[in-house]
């Protein structure tokens, strides 16, 4: 049962990492890497302890979260840092606004100093 | 799941403008050698904020605040603008464009205009404030893409503006400011007139990446009863003990980790 636990947990985990790797989080991503790899190591220790021969599944979980970690850290140096997109429509939106606000200004000085 | 994070995320940002108007509160509170604003007419601060979990942070967006003159035909005036923006690779799941702004005049400072407009993953929503002093009131406007409501709010002298406040608050004397002393600023958000609370906490040394290790003060925040208070959590804002008193860094901390956002720029 625990065993059965430790095996489900660590490859969702491990699942996790991979996923998170290729988003905008990818640093985070190492988290539940770590932890997958934990368990499976575990996994492994505690079929040894009961002289039983250790199944693929869990140095498929291990090994999942390792190439989930890596491709994590290989997407962080990769990707672009800190930029901000050319954005047009906000620039845009920026300008009509202040000319607006002038406009309406000029209105709400004129209504004030009556 | 999608949307709930659409939620906190739309928190976060608001969290971090309402934090970035008590920082500035306070280091200008604090600042004996201050300049006001209105001797400064042009300033640009830059902010990066960050998603901080077990020591591993992840940058988030860019939060800019700008001071330039502005004329009408019969006066001038300040346009004190913030902008909130996500970086590039968070576009495609979260797009932020918040744009705030007020016009003061450069005399007092007080607002004549606040103008919101924020566009927070597809969430669309513009506010606007006319400050009529006289009779003590703010017309408000709210527009949603459901339509929009007008609303006026009973207001006094002291009532500002999300971001007018910071500039007015830099003209203050700081011997008012002293020791665990909390000072309490209002601002209309939201149309509605809501407090935030600010206490002193001590100097620590804070190690930033733009500026080295620098001696700051530290301040506890907290909000009235209104949607910040939702967010739970100590908020924390690091000030800088030198001549510029800038406001280094700011920390709120939220139940899986924490949001920080730092001072990478200063003109």
């Amino acid at each position: 049962m625990i065993k059965s636990l430790l095996y489900f947990t660590g490859i969702m985990l491990s699942i996790t990492t991979l996923v998170m790797a290729f988003l905008p989080i990818n640093k985070l991503a190492i988290i539940p890497g770590m932890i997958a790899i934990i368990l499976g190591v575990v996994y492994i220790i505690k079929n040894k302890k009961e002289n039983k021969t250790t199944k693929k599944q869990s140095y498929i979980v291990i090994g999942l979260a390792i190439l989930g970690i890596a491709t994590a850290s290989i997407m962080d140096i990769y990707n672009e840092k800190n930029t901000i997109t050319k954005d047009d429509n906000f620039k845009q939106k920026e300008e009509n606004s202040k000319r607006e606000a002038v406009e309406e200004l000029e209105s709400i000085i004129d209504h004030l100093e009556e | 799941m999608l949307g709930s994070n659409q939620n906190i995320m739309k928190n976060y940002i608001r969290l971090y403008l309402a934090i970035l108007i008590v920082s500035i509160h306070v280091n200008v509170r604090a600042n004996k050698e201050s300049i006001p604003p209105n001797t400064r007419q042009k300033e640009e601060l830059t902010f990066t904020a960050s998603y901080s979990m077990s020591g591993l942070m992840t940058d988030i967006a860019q939060i800019k605040m700008q001071t330039t003159p502005v004329a009408t035909k019969t006066k001038k005036l300040l346009h004190l603008k913030c902008t909130a923006r996500t970086f590039s690779r968070w576009d495609s799941y979260f797009k932020i464009r918040d744009l705030y702004e007020a016009y003061v005049t450069p005399q007092d400072l007080k607002p004549l205009l606040f103008k919101r407009n924020i566009s927070e993953g597809g969430y669309e929503k513009q506010l606007k404030y006319i400050f009529n002093r006289k009779l003590q009131i703010a017309q408000t406007t709210k527009t949603k893409k459901s339509g929009s409501t007008n609303r006026d709010v009973k207001i006094n002298n002291d009532v500002r503006d999300i971001v007018s406040a910071i500039y007015k608050l830099r003209l203050m004397n700081d011997s008012d400011f002293t020791n665990q002393k909390v000072i309490k600023q209002e601002v209309l958000v939201d149309q509605k007139v809501q407090n935030i609370y600010i206490s002193y906490k001590g100097k620590e040394t804070i190690n930033s990446t733009a500026y080295g290790n620098k001696p700051c003060y530290k301040y506890s925040i907290s909000f009235d009863k209104n949607q910040l208070e939702n967010l739970q959590g100590n908020k924390y804002i690091w000030i800088t003990a030198d001549h510029n008193r800038l406001p280094l860094q700011i920390q709120a901390e939220i139940p899986l980790g924490k949001v920080q956002v730092r001072l990478t720029n200063y003109n």
